[in-house]
Formats: C-alpha cells, structure tokens, sequence
C-alpha cells in the first residue's frame, strides 16, 4: 500500500514537471516607446510557437540594459544606442552580443490637443527644453507658460533627447561638446511612461512632451496633439508617420534596438528571426514604427520525390 | 600449547587491528616518506654571491637586444596557408565604419541581381526544411557586399551557407547620401519554402 501511494506521488511530481518544462519562457525587458510594439510582436509569436511564453515588461530602455547586464532578462531592447561603455559590459567579444535593429521611430513632440501651436524647430526645441523660451506666444501659440515634461533616467527617449536635442548633437560633434553640460529646465515635470505623458498632457493644456511615434499615433490616438517638426525652419514642416521617416522627410528619426546574447539557434536566436521576418515587421507597422528590414527574399523549392 | 594459542591469538588481534586501521597507517607512513625525502635529499643552494654578479651580467645583455622588423618582406603563407574561414575573418575595413541607412538619411542600395536567389539545397529539400533566415549584410561604397551572414536561427542543411555566399557575390548600388556613396549595414530576411 505504501509502495504504491509513494509510486503514485512520484507519477504526479513527474507529470506536473514535464509540463513546466514544456513551456520555455523569453524575458523581454525595456524601452517604454517598444513596450506595446513588443507585447503585439510577441502575441503573434506565441502564436506559432504555442509551447513558448513571452514576458515583455517596460521599465526604460536604461533599465533594460541593467537588466540584461544582470542577466534578470533574455533581452533587451532600447530606444537609444548602447554606449561605449555599455557595450564594453555587456560584451565578453565580439561574438557574444547580437544587437539589432528592429525599428525605426520619428520621436513626436506633443502637446495638449486644444493647443493652437502647430509647428515647432529643432532649436525652438532645444530652447524650450533649457529653460530659454517659456512662452507659448513666442512659437505661434497663446500667451500661456510653458509646462516643459520629460521622462525620467530611465527612458532611452529621454537619453536620446537630452542628448541629440538639448544638447545639440544633432548639429555636430563640435555643438555637441559646447553643450554637454547643458541640463533640462528645473521646473521641468518627469514622468516615467508614455500613458503617465499622455494622461498628464490631458489634465495640462500648456504641457509639451515627447514620446515615439506609434505612443502618438496609434497607442494614445486622439489622446495628445501631434506638431510638426522641421529642422531648421526652411525645410519642410512634417508630422512623424512611417511613410515620412521612410522618405527621410522627418528629421528627428532614430533606431529602435534588441539586445541580446545569441543562444545558438535555441529559443532567443528563433524569437529573434521572427521579429526581422515578413511578418514580424508588419506587426511593427501596424504598430506605428517603421520596420528595418529590407524587402524579404523567397526561395522556393520543389520536394523531392 | 597454551603459549602457542596465546601467540595465535595475540596474531589474530594484531592483524584485526591492522585490517581496521589500514587507511590511517598508509597515510602515516607516506607523510614520514615525504618528510624524509624533503628534509634529507632536498635542500636549496642559498648561496648569492657568485650567482647574482652572473644573473646582472645577463639581465644587462638582454636588455641591450634590440628585436627589429624585417623590413619589406612578404610573408608567404606556404604550408600555412590561410583557410577560406580566416580569410574571411580579416574582414574590409570599411566593414567597421558601415551606416544604418535611414539614420544616416542616405538611398537605400539596390539589388542589381534580384533574380539570383540562394540555392535550395537538396539536403534540406529531402529533409523538407523550411524557414526564415535573417542576413546581416554589409554594402560598400563600390556596391559590393563586404559582409553577409546570418544572424539569430539558422536552418541547417546547408541553407544558411547558400544564403551568406549567394549574398556575398551580389552586387548592389550603393547607397548615396548628399551625392557620395557610403558603406551601410542592411537585415535581409530570406524565406525558404517548399511546394
């Protein structure tokens, strides 16, 4: 009797593990502007592959990357470019770090929907953004103080903003170096998400943000006001849309990046040609990004008899 | 007879007491060896002074050599020839400068061969192997490609070999930014499917 109540518990522990062990778990950790576009690029891949679970979670593209560095995620992915030393911790050589880039964004600049600015410049930005234009009359709105909102340390947004914007790399090496100490405005409002800026932009009719073009577009549609942006004022005013970044007409673009350590063709290496196939750059699109990869190839066999 | 089955007995005992204690007397009479041979046959030569004047003599010849290139020689590979492998390990050097095209703000390359397509290997056709496989490929400012290979799952049977090498023979137009070609880095997802 006891022998077979002890046979029995042993069955049941080993059926309930051979379950557990049948579904294999990826962790994708990161980037808030690629939280939505990852949740819907998983979806579809958990599709296929039914035995597979993907945990995507936000937290910023800077938390990603600890993260990844901590090995408490399977990847990472990240609205901004890894740094020298980022990379440098995260990579035991050359062969053991896959960074690719999945996406392309035109970071949107956003404001509250009734506000009557809709233009806006790269240095009018920058101006903004340091504290030095505080006014919406001086850009073409009504005479109201500017509530200037930025996300926190963690985000890649923010990282690429501050850095491209702010403190004007986007002119050059030479800018850049004049300007790197350059801070956000004190009475700058932070807020850690991309919902937290839209909400916030709602309640706060002379706030100004900025957030990833399928957050604007498609994630808050209807929710926050869109401006155009032009470089430098003489070239064309555009809205940021995958068609436009697509044609190099928006200006303010970046690459949108997946971070992680090949596992020779097991679980990350298949997630990962999923995300850079057909179908998981349409997926991207419909999202609001334009996608990265080239127009893909077909090679069709015939079976042999 | 008694002293004789005394001694027996005193016999069996003492070899009762060596069987139990085998292990212990093994390990005593190998760490009394060792001591031995440490104390007794090794003992180092702590005398300096004739030494030390010899060790400077030599520390100060190798100090003054001066190891120097061979100037204008080729080297030749002979028996040690390179493998294609390791060829192709010493990669352009343009390869490292390479452009995201879309960042840069530059054309995008154009196949000028779209109709040569990678070869569908008769292993994986037997094997009824399908899949996609993503290219990293790597465009120089002349067009051609300086680098393709497969990044994330590969598919095996001789497929993604067929989609690298295929992809390392194209030439392409290059990209143009602000009227001069650039080096840029593209993904290419190639599909293989079966009829």
């Amino acid at each position: 009797m006891k022998n077979n109540i002890i046979t029995l518990l042993l069955v049941v522990i080993i059926a309930i593990n051979c379950d557990k062990a049948a579904e294999e778990v990826i962790i994708v950790t990161g980037s808030e502007t690629m939280h939505v576009m990852m949740g819907a690029v998983a979806d579809e891949y958990v599709k296929r592959e039914p035995n597979v679970k993907v945990d995507v979670r936000g937290g910023g593209s800077l938390h990603g990357i600890r993260s990844l560095l901590e090995n408490k995620t399977d990847i990472a992915v990240s609205s901004k470019e890894l740094s020298e030393d980022e990379f440098s911790r995260l990579e035991f050589n050359k062969k053991q770090l896959e960074v690719l880039v999945i996406a392309y964004d035109g970071v949107a600049i956003v404001t509250n929907k009734a506000n009557p600015a809709g233009k806006i410049t790269y240095q009018q930005l920058a101006d903004i953004y340091a504290g030095k234009i505080k006014n919406w009359q001086l850009i073409g709105g009504k005479n109201a103080p500017i509530d200037v909102v930025v996300r926190n340390d963690n985000s890649g947004t923010s990282a690429f903003f501050k850095t491209f914007i702010l403190r004007k790399k986007y002119l050059g090496e030479k800018e850049y170096e004049k300007n790197k100490n350059i801070e956000y405005v004190n009475s700058a409002k932070t807020v850690a998400t991309n919902e937290e800026l839209a909400s916030y932009l709602k309640n706060h009719p002379n706030a100004i943000g900025y957030m990833g073009m399928g957050s604007a577009n498609v994630d808050n549609n209807g929710m926050v006001k869109v401006l155009q942006f032009s470089k430098t004022g003489k070239d064309p005013y555009m809205l940021p849309s995958p068609e436009s970044v697509f044609k190099r007409q928006y200006k303010l673009n970046r690459a949108l990046y997946m971070i992680y350590k090949p596992d020779h063709g097991l679980k990350l290496d298949k997630f990962s040609t999923f995300v850079m196939s057909k179908d998981g750059q349409k997926v991207i699109l419909e999202k609001g990004y334009l996608k990265s990869a080239m127009k893909q190839v077909e090679v069709k066999g015939t079976v042999e008899e | 007879m008694e002293s004789l089955l005394k001694k027996l007995n005193e016999h069996r005992e003492l070899k009762r007491f060596l069987d139990r204690n085998k292990m212990t007397l093994s390990m005593g009479i190998s760490f009394v060896l060792q001591m031995l041979i440490l104390f007794f046959w090794f003992t180092p030569d702590i005398s300096f002074s004739k030494n030390l004047d010899e060790l400077v003599q030599e520390v100060a010849f190798i100090d003054s050599l001066s190891i120097k290139e061979p100037a204008d020689v080729k080297t030749e590979d002979g028996d040690f020839e390179l493998t294609d492998k390791q060829k192709e390990e010493k990669e352009d050097p343009r390869a490292a400068g390479a452009q995201d095209v879309i960042i840069a703000g530059a054309t995008s390359p154009i196949d000028m061969s779209p109709s040569v397509k990678p070869e569908y290997t008769s292993e994986a056709k037997a094997a009824g192997v399908t899949g996609t496989v993503t290219l990293e490929v790597i465009i120089a400012d002349t067009g051609e490609v300086l680098r393709a290979r497969v990044v994330g799952r590969q598919l095996g049977y001789g497929l993604d070999e067929s989609a690298s090498r295929t992809f390392r023979n194209k030439r392409f137009s290059p990209s143009i930014l602000e009227g001069k070609p650039i080096t840029v880095k593209v993904l290419i997802p190639v599909r293989f499917t079966l009829n």
